[in-house]
């Protein structure tokens, strides 16, 4: 059991939230919020080499379960200079045969800022957006071997290039983007269990430190505004790919999986019901649904991913 | 507020998400969905456990192999005098041996239950006899190279086949599983059977068998994962029933579990209340198990009393221990020690050679 239970490290860089519209800045003083509710739900697991199992052998009802609290926000300091936070509350629970595993802790921390790009290089565009995004992923403080973990305990940087598109007047857009993740190995801001004994003590595995491996991320959107601007509907794509080779599966010994791949699909849907009416307080109030499979992995699971959430938009400055 | 005032909260409020813990909030918990197991001595072929070794370890590993007995063949190459193909046929031409052997997985995590264990009674012909027909050159061969056909690799010494201890039978070309034809998940038509080796040694579907005189380690378990090479079960228990985070009724209770050693046979299984002295628990005895059992009067170690003492080395011994419970919360550790005085040691040092420390649980007694 024990060489399962990380696994959900995999989703800490899965924050469904920030997949979308990661290539335009806000305005300055503009502040965006959402909070969400994820229901990431899976019976099943990518091997190493991408065949399926199960993810609990001779269990294949839900064993794995990920019920966490998203908040997300961003904020405009400039008009082409948007600071962006965001946290998980991550409840999971794995279940086995004779026990259920459950962690209840903050997640790492994203800490990031996007930069427009297209007005520091004076180029005029209308329709066009490239934003840079940089980001550190900090630990909250959790305990990194807990079985499971809320997160793995070390510093992540990542870096991104967005490109979004609007075609005004056709009421779509879309956009896409390219990162890095740069695993550090840096083991900060979180907490272990001291010599943890292993395969006795069944809240915690040894605290290892794995070595992970750097990551190459993506993801994409095409979306449309409808019913002006009370409907949004969205299409999805999202990605992480280790520039290393996932060799082997979990064992005893490779209780992380260091090298990680998998491709999630979806859409989402979001309305803001009191937009365009006389109702200007409960205008920027929105309602989002967003729903993924993953079509394709290794060393992860397969999963199926539900988040609502509300946001709320708001000129604070 | 201006920019810059709301710059210097909201910074100092990232800044503390990020540095400041919010370890306040976490919690870990673990609780028991099942009820504790009593283990039978042998194991029913439908419960017994399927773990397959080259789904962690072979890339595009095809799945269990469904391979009839009429279209087996067992190739014997490499340094031999004369190819061997061995056939079903071939093997049901031999006189069959039948013996008790734990299949014991070299992870057999504390939190599976009843876990990745299983005793059988198995039969089949000496692997030695079709060895020698192939005229294996003993003088340079140092290891059986062992192919499945589901691309699993493994690996046995020459020793291990011609200078077996009196106390093991010998490894074994398996085709019989309680009295049962091998089934798929078993390894069927043939399976190897190693006396005092984990799971992993006993391959499954083995279609090939290469002599050579290279000692390095090949294997798929050892050269992708890093397991030991020797194979041999450490010295283990695991307590069965109850489970961890139990919860019993004050007064008497039992505490079953199993233990088994590939060094010897085991001598003693004791256990310790809340760091309290060791005492020692009620291994079966072979007569109760025999007449549970009599169809195990058919194993070699059974009829050879001689030369294989009770317990018998490679096969668990069950055990008992009575505990009348006052209440409260208590750790049980539990310790095994083999004949040759191999015993559980506090933490497992070698993650390498199979979970091997002293067993230990919570539970609670109201």
């Amino acid at each position: 059991m024990a060489r399962l239970l990380p696994i959900l490290l995999l989703l800490t860089g899965w924050l469904a939230p920030d997949v979308a519209a990661q290539a335009w800045t806000m305005g300055k003083g503009q502040y965006y919020g959402k909070l969400a509710y994820g229901a990431v739900t899976a019976s099943h697991q990518y091997q190493f080499d991408g065949r399926t199992s199960e993810f609990v052998n001779g269990l294949d009802a839900n064993t794995f379960k990920d019920r966490s609290l998203y908040y997300y926000s961003e904020l405009g300091l400039l008009d082409n200079l948007t600071l962006v936070l965001a946290v998980p509350y991550k409840r999971t629970t794995i279940r086995q045969k004779a026990f259920e595993f459950k962690t209840r802790a903050f997640g790492s921390a994203t800490v990031g800022v996007r930069f427009g790009l297209l007005p520091l290089l004076k180029i005029q565009s209308s329709a066009s957006v490239v934003a840079v995004n940089m980001a550190v992923n900090v630990p909250t403080g959790y305990t990194r071997n807990y079985a499971p973990s809320a997160g793995p305990g070390q510093l992540d940087f990542q870096a991104s290039l967005n490109y979004g598109v609007s075609f005004y007047p056709l009421p779509f857009y879309a956009q896409a983007g390219l990162g890095f993740r740069a695993r550090t190995g840096a083991y900060v801001f979180s907490d272990a269990i001291k010599n943890c004994n292993e395969g006795v003590d069944l809240k915690c595995t040894a605290d290892r430190k794995p070595n992970l491996g750097d990551e190459v991320y993506y993801n994409a959107e095409i979306g449309a505004s409808l019913f002006k601007g009370r409907l949004f509907l969205q299409g999805l794509l999202g990605g992480v790919h280790s520039l290393e080779e996932p060799k082997d599966g979990f064992t005893v010994t490779n209780p992380i999986p260091l090298h990680q791949r998998y491709l999630k699909v979806g859409g989402g849907a979001a309305v803001y019901p009191f937009a365009a009416t006389s109702m200007q307080a409960l205008a920027p109030i929105g309602f989002s649904i967003q729903y993924f499979i993953t079509p394709d992995g290794r060393n992860t699971i397969k999963s199926e991913d539900l988040f609502v959430g509300v946001d709320y938009r708001i000129k604070l400055f | 507020m201006n920019r810059r005032a709301f710059l210097r909260r909201a910074g100092g409020a990232a800044i503390a998400c990020a540095v400041l813990p919010l370890a306040g909030c976490e919690k870990n918990t673990v609780e028991v969905i099942a009820e504790g197991t009593d283990l039978t001595f042998l194991t029913p072929n439908d419960v017994f456990f399927e773990q397959y070794g080259a789904e962690a370890s072979v890339f595009g590993w095809p799945g269990v192999q469904t391979i009839a007995e009429s279209a087996w063949q067992l190739t014997i190459d490499g340094l031999v005098s004369s190819q061997q193909t061995v056939t079903f046929a071939d093997l049901q031409a031999e006189t069959p041996m039948t013996v008790l052997k734990t299949i014991r997985c070299i992870l057999d995590p504390p939190a599976d239950l009843p876990g990745l264990v299983g005793n059988a009674l198995w039969t089949g012909v000496p692997l030695r006899t079709f060895l020698d027909r192939a005229g294996i050159d003993q003088a340079n061969t140092n290891r059986l190279r062992l192919y499945a056909a589901d691309g699993f690799t493994n690996n046995i010494t020459l020793d291990q086949v011609y200078n077996v201890p009196d106390d093991l039978f010998e490894p074994l070309l398996a085709f019989r599983m309680n009295g049962q034809p091998l089934a798929a998940e078993h390894g069927a038509p043939v399976r190897l059977l190693m006396a005092d080796q984990y799971g992993y040694k006993n391959v499954k579907w083995l279609t090939r068998i290469e002599a050579t005189a290279d000692d390095t380690v090949f294997g798929s378990y050892q050269n992708i994962i890093g397991y030991t090479d020797d194979g041999r079960i450490r010295t283990v228990n695991k307590a069965t029933n109850p489970l961890s985070f139990d919860t019993l009724p004050v007064g008497p209770n039992q505490i079953t579990g199993y233990a088994i050693s590939g060094f010897e046979g085991i001598d003693k299984v004791e256990v310790s209340i809340d760091g309290g002295a060791f005492e020692e628990a009620r291994i079966l005895p072979l007569a109760e198990l025999t007449a549970l059992f009599p169809e195990i009067q058919d194993a070699v170690q059974v009829q050879e009393p001689q030369r294989f003492a009770y317990p018998f080395r490679g096969v668990w011994a069950l055990w008992t221990f009575d505990w009348d419970a006052p209440a409260g919360n208590h750790t049980i550790r539990i310790r095994a020690t083999d004949r040759a005085g191999n015993t559980q040691t506090p933490t497992d040092t070698d993650p390498f050679d199979g979970q091997n420390q002293i067993f230990e649980l919570s539970v609670i007694v109201e």
